[in-house]
């Protein structure tokens, strides 16, 4: 790298160090109850020194990891044996059907009209959802998401600043300098703490996609997001999921108030089944737990490959739900997560982070070691399944968060 | 097509970023250098009160009226912001919004005298709230309210109960300074211990007295003990 592009990094590097106490510009949790504060702490004499309710929830969670992932480093097998085997004898719409199923479960190019379709328009909804995203938080006094309020002696400067990037992307006008804005802005949110910028990595992803797009953006109708974008769209978007899934283990309190403000969030089966087994008498510290997981599992799917357009499809529903049903109004700017995700679910363009044990695995097929590739793949399942699970999990039961 | 090279994309990047920095620190100063204002206490014991409105030499010389008869502060040697307007120049000229909050800083010249509720109720009586009432200069001390309502056993649990209840709920870091709370039902006080304060540091004592009202209490007073005076009291209740 040339020195003298060293400065300007150095000195982004350098940018978190100046946050300053502000907290009047947290996001407010209203708790109406209080929680069982230890059981987020150290257990004596319990394994691994955890509540056993969240260890409980942990494993769970790692076993559903570890079966996702043990089932997809077969995948091509699997759909060798179920369109050549089982149903070679179906013929027609039903054969074809089953295949494009098949391809769509598997993150295999899906070749019908409509899906390529809807592909297209999800990307230009995904290009331009965050500039109304922008309008409707300027409209609020707020910064990128209404859950920012701006200060009123600047509000009048932030908001035009929201309201010229809009532009920019709702007329696919000089889309890099977009992106640019979009991620600048981002390192500004810093300001305000770590937590809030880790709330905000989901809005990155579509900077980075504006970063790489032609100078001449307006000229062009960007209908299709390359290979090696689809991927950087995955990468972030699926690790601002993963960091906002741990979020709400460390930051409880914060989710336990969401909770009390809206109970109707507690009802949800995916989070029933994560939570299924645990001690009713901390319901809502185990709803906590199993919604986290819930998040941070989705998240590290999508961010790694691993049944991209299954996980991509569930969190479409969960955040469809959560802005019509749950929440309701407050919750109208889902439609820009809700666009990144339907953009990577249509995508033929998905690929994998784990393709090396697939292909170690296919090499030892080749070879006739049948062993070694069931060997291989369950060592690489257990181990990514339990290092993406308990690593932080255990991690934050040494960490007080009574006082965030 | 003509993509951005990694020069233009870093420049961009920093130009914003920079931007937004610099609107932020030139049109909200006030949120910049709070904390350093905090850190920068001078030693001694201070009582410094934040007031949202104190914008010219005629609302400081109001709030120097309205301590002047509170015992325990020496209002004569406060010090106060320094590039206040007059009252004439406050009347013509538009003040930005940040300037009309300040700081009074109050030595104290009488810890045992000292009732911050009655600090607080001079204020109010003279159509002033202070914000922030910050503590400084102290290390060990407790502040103990007078209740005169403390009826029965379950208002003092609901007291210690609710007070830890709010602690753990502010979001903003609010009775971070808060040990831990107890009740005296005979003497119908309510201390609250503070941890160690750092030098430098202080305690918004305003954030006690909230959480009172907000449980549904009104102190008829309330006083800050210090280390010395605890001990004293305890070697008492020993003997």
């Amino acid at each position: 790298m040339r020195p003298r592009l060293l400065l300007p990094i150095a000195v982004l590097a350098l940018l978190p160090i100046t946050i300053v106490y502000a907290h009047e510009r947290f996001i407010r949790h209203d708790l109406k109850y209080p929680l069982h504060e230890e059981y987020f702490g150290r257990h004596v004499g319990m394994f691994l020194g955890m509540q056993p309710d969240m260890l409980r929830i942990g494993t769970t969670a790692c076993v559903l990891l570890f079966v996702f992932l043990f089932i997809f480093f077969f995948r091509q097998n699997l759909d060798v044996f179920i369109e050549h085997r089982l149903l070679s004898r179906l013929r027609g719409p039903a054969q074809r059907f089953l295949h494009h199923l098949a391809n769509f479960l598997t993150d295999k190019p899906v070749t019908l009209p409509w899906f390529h379709a809807i592909g297209e328009w999800a990307v230009v909804l995904f290009l331009r959802s965050p500039a109304l995203v922008l309008m409707y938080s300027a409209t609020n006094d707020s910064l990128v998401m209404p859950s920012y309020p701006l200060e009123p002696t600047s509000a009048i400067y932030f908001k035009y600043i929201q309201v010229v990037l809009a532009i920019l992307m709702l007329t696919q006008t000089a889309l890099p300098l977009a992106g640019a804005m979009v991620v600048g802005t981002w390192i500004y949110l810093w300001r305000w703490g770590w937590m809030v910028a880790a709330d905000a990595i989901p809005v990155v992803t579509v900077g980075l996609v504006y970063l790489t797009s032609p100078w001449q953006s307006y000229k062009i109708a960007i209908t299709e997001l390359s290979e090696q974008q689809v991927k950087w769209v995955r990468l972030v978007l699926g690790f601002g999921f993963l960091a906002l899934g741990w979020l709400k283990i460390y930051n409880y309190h914060l989710t336990a108030g969401v909770a009390d403000n809206y109970p109707a969030v507690m009802d949800d089966p995916m989070i029933h089944f994560f939570a299924m087994g645990t001690n009713p008498s901390f319901r809502r510290e185990n709803w906590i737990v199993a919604f986290a997981l819930a998040e941070v599992l989705s998240g590290f799917m999508l961010m790694m490959g691993i049944f991209t357009r299954v996980w991509g499809s569930l969190m479409l529903w969960v955040f469809i739900k959560l802005m019509i049903v749950n929440f309701g109004w407050d919750e109208i700017p889902h439609i820009y997560p809700i666009a990144a995700t339907a953009a990577i679910v249509f995508s033929n363009k998905l690929r994998t982070e784990f393709s090396f044990v697939e292909k170690i695995q296919q090499k030892a097929a080749r070879e006739g070691r049948s062993f070694l590739r069931i060997a291989t793949v369950a060592f690489a399942s257990v181990t990514i399944a339990v290092l993406a699970v308990y690593t932080l999990l255990y991690a934050f039961t040494f960490i007080d968060r009574s006082r965030l | 097509m003509k993509f951005a090279s990694v020069k233009q994309i870093i420049v961009l990047t920093v130009v914003t970023c920079v931007g937004l920095f610099g609107l932020d620190y030139y049109k909200n100063p006030q949120l910049w250098h709070s904390r350093q204002s905090v850190s920068m206490a001078r030693p001694g014991q201070r009582l410094t009160l934040w007031m949202n409105h104190l914008c010219c030499l005629g609302c400081l010389a109001d709030v120097r009226q309205a301590l002047a008869g509170v015992p325990g502060i020496d209002v004569a040697n406060a010090t106060s912001p320094k590039q206040l307007l007059t009252q004439a120049a406050a009347n013509i000229q538009g003040a930005s919004l940040p300037d009309y909050g300040n700081t009074v800083e109050l030595p104290i010249s009488d810890l045992e005298k000292l009732d911050l509720v009655a600090v607080d109720r001079s204020l109010r009586d003279k159509g002033f709230v202070a914000g922030r009432m910050e503590l400084s200069g102290v290390e060990h001390f407790r502040l103990e309210a007078l209740l005169q309502h403390l009826c029965c056993g379950m208002c003092d649990r609901s007291i210690q109960e609710r007070i830890a209840f709010l602690k753990a709920k502010g979001s903003a870091g609010q009775l971070k300074w808060l040990d831990s709370v107890s009740v005296d039902h005979e003497k119908k006080t309510v201390a609250a211990h503070a941890r160690f304060l750092e030098p430098g540091k202080t305690v918004d004592v305003v954030e006690f007295l909230s959480g009172l009202n907000y449980l549904g209490y009104e102190p008829s007073s309330l006083r800050i003990i210090t280390e010395e005076k605890m001990q004293h009291t305890n070697h008492v209740a020993g003997e």
